[in-house]
């Protein structure tokens, strides 16, 4: 393991790794690999997913009907579970984009250097 | 809906071991496509991934009802780890046994005599009263001071008296000596027991020159008068005197001292009935509702002194005591019973002492067990939660045998020498017992299982694994049982502080586990 990768990557923070599994989904049904693969791709390798902590949330969304899974064939011909986005989880995926924005707004707002005017 | 949700966490899971290696293969064509050696990507996937073992357990948590398929799991591997080490478990079953089973003798005896509330109605209503001097702060209370206070005072429902008496029964049957108690008019229903046949002594009964009446025990009811309903009215020749028979009380009744003959106190001795100055009656009464026992007790205080001022000669310096009728009961022996309870107690805790000390030893031995499960994917809880409930299975044994042996001694050591303790019919392993016997079981599990297995975990680390390898293959013991990752081949592999599992093969080495 090389320290100057991980020196640029951020471990994920407890509990967002649902929001961005519904927020890829959303995209369409996909694989498990393909899931992880896409979570990096799209934080340009910021965000560190350790690959199979992917699968207890993944079960976990299952459990509460936020995703569905079903059986199918991958782009290389080979059999693969797909997960799908749910009604419920397109739902959910509202709430928690909004608790999210809302978490990050305040986090960010404090962390600002204190400014005298403007930005209300 | 659980039936589907149960139905669908079983598809899921059976489908968990491919997918994880579907996913590893896909992991591992990147790395290739990246440039990386097959067997380089292969390593770098698995890395990537985690511990597989411990995302296996974690899955299976996102489904619920994990902890009670772990506790199952971890009672069958206590089971067998105990099974392997016979003399150790013998051992400390046997010295938990003793430690349990002293404790549970004893707190039957307390729970029996101090604990449970007396057979009566509302046996917590009910009290003793005392006449008090300078020297003696509860001495018994006089005939005639106890017909005024009975007259006067206002807290109480119901007031009864009684003394101690020995019979000589002459007829039916052959003499015997029998124990008995002279009480006043209505001591019966004042307790709230109910002759089950027959009735209590009337007022009329219960003065000088009255019908000459008794109540018998169930005992003599069946010995001398055959048990039958006729038995009212018959006569039976007490010191003497021709006394007819009244009422019989119930089996279960115990007053004091057991008693099988009871005459009215007012046809005692003359003397006696007009004393204020022969203290020989015991007084109990049984408080009116709402009273409480010192607003009884200061109206008494009141009543005396008046009889002081009314009787100077007789009565100096005479005050008045009160206490729970409990506590008249069990005063003499609750200190003793109570002192006897933390002896045993310190008994437990030196058994405890030794089956922790005994399993720090062994938990020395198992250093590398544990490395070995942790490196397999067991999490830190989860190993401390399996050794507690090994030690747990332990005390839970030993509670088992402690209880049976408790069993015997009391029935052996009730039975043969009466043994002079008050309430000594009450003391049995009832519910209460099993319970008690239950909890420390418990406790004494977890609390001689915490010290060894906080200990262990702390010795869990790779070291134990690294430095063992090497005694462990040669010893015959060992190397006779399956032990994953012990040949060196790279099976286990302490790698950037975490190990990983870098086999052909991690799910079929995880199955075989346990």
């Amino acid at each position: 393991m090389s320290t100057k990768e991980s020196d640029k990557r951020i471990e994920l923070l407890q509990g967002t790794l649902d929001l961005l599994i519904l927020r890829t989904l959303l995209l369409g049904p996909a694989h498990g690999h393909a899931i992880a693969k896409a979570i990096e791709f799209r934080s340009d390798d910021v965000l560190q997913v350790e690959q199979g902590s992917l699968y207890p949330a993944l079960h976990r969304l299952i459990r509460r009907q936020w995703i569905s899974v079903e059986g199918g064939i991958s782009e290389n011909n080979r059999r693969a579970k797909f997960y799908r986005l749910t009604a419920r989880g397109r739902r959910q995926l509202v709430v928690e984009t909004s608790k999210w924005d809302k978490l990050a707004g305040a986090i960010a707002r404090i962390l600002q250097p204190a400014e005298p005017e403007g930005e209300a | 809906m659980r039936f589907r949700r149960s139905k669908l966490k079983d598809r899921m899971l059976e489908d968990f071991d491919q997918a994880v290696q579907e996913h590893i293969e896909r992991e591992t064509l990147d790395n290739i496509e990246r440039g990386m050696s097959p067997e380089e990507a292969r390593y770098a996937a698995f890395r990537k991934f985690g511990n597989i073992t411990r995302i296996k357990e974690q899955t299976r948590e996102a489904w619920g009802f994990t902890w009670l398929e772990q506790l199952m799991q971890d009672i069958r591997y206590g089971v067998r780890t105990l099974r392997r080490a016979p003399g150790f478990t013998i051992v400390a079953v046997l010295t938990l046994a003793l430690g349990i089973g002293a404790n549970t003798a004893i707190f039957s005896v307390v729970q029996g005599v101090v604990l449970a509330p007396l057979p009566y109605r509302q046996p917590d209503r009910l009290v003793a009263l005392y006449e008090k001097n300078y020297r003696a702060s509860r001495m018994g209370v006089a005939y005639a001071d106890f017909q005024d206070w009975r007259r006067d005072a206002h807290s109480f429902q119901r007031m009864a008296l009684f003394k101690w008496r020995d019979y000589s029964l002459t007829n039916p049957g052959s003499p015997e000596h029998l124990n008995g108690k002279e009480v006043s008019a209505g001591f019966f229903s004042m307790l709230g027991v109910e002759p089950v046949l027959g009735r209590d002594f009337t007022q009329q009964e219960d003065q000088p020159g009255g019908a000459p009446a008794a109540i018998i025990s169930d005992r003599i009811w069946r010995d001398r008068f055959g048990g039958g309903m006729g038995v009212l009215g018959k006569a039976m020749t007490l010191n003497g005197t021709l006394y007819t028979i009244v009422g019989v009380l119930p089996r279960d009744f115990h007053f004091l001292a057991d008693s099988d003959i009871y005459t009215p106190i007012g046809q005692t001795d003359p003397v006696i009935i007009q004393s204020r100055t022969i203290h020989a009656s015991a007084v109990v009464a049984r408080l009116k509702p709402g009273v409480t026992m010192e607003q009884a007790h200061a109206e008494l205080e009141t009543i005396q002194q008046n009889l002081d001022n009314l009787y100077p000669a007789e009565e100096r310096g005479l005050s008045t005591n009160l206490d729970p009728l409990k506590q008249r009961i069990v005063a003499n022996v609750r200190g003793t019973l109570l002192m006897l309870f933390g002896a045993v107690g310190l008994v437990l805790l030196i058994a405890c002492a030794n089956v922790a000390s005994l399993l720090l030893a062994r938990s020395a031995s198992r250093t590398r067990e544990f490395a070995i499960r942790s490196a397999l994917g067991a999490s830190r809880s989860r190993l401390i939660r399996s050794l507690l409930t090994e030690s747990i299975l332990l005390s839970l044994c030993g509670g088992i045998l402690g209880f049976l042996l408790a069993n015997t001694t009391l029935r052996m050591a009730l039975a043969s020498a009466r043994i002079s303790l008050p309430r000594a019919e009450s003391i049995e392993l009832n519910g209460w017992v099993l319970l008690f016997t239950f909890g420390i079981s418990i406790a004494v599990g977890v609390l001689f299982g915490l010290v060894p297995a906080l200990k262990t975990e702390s010795a869990t680390q790779q070291n134990a694994l690294k430095e063992k390898g090497r005694t462990a293959t040669s010893s015959h013991r060992r190397a006779k049982q399956p032990d994953h990752g012990s040949n060196g081949n790279g099976a286990g592999v302490a790698h950037g502080g975490r190990p990983v599992v870098a086999d052909n093969s991690p799910l079929v080495e995880y199955q075989s586990r346990l």
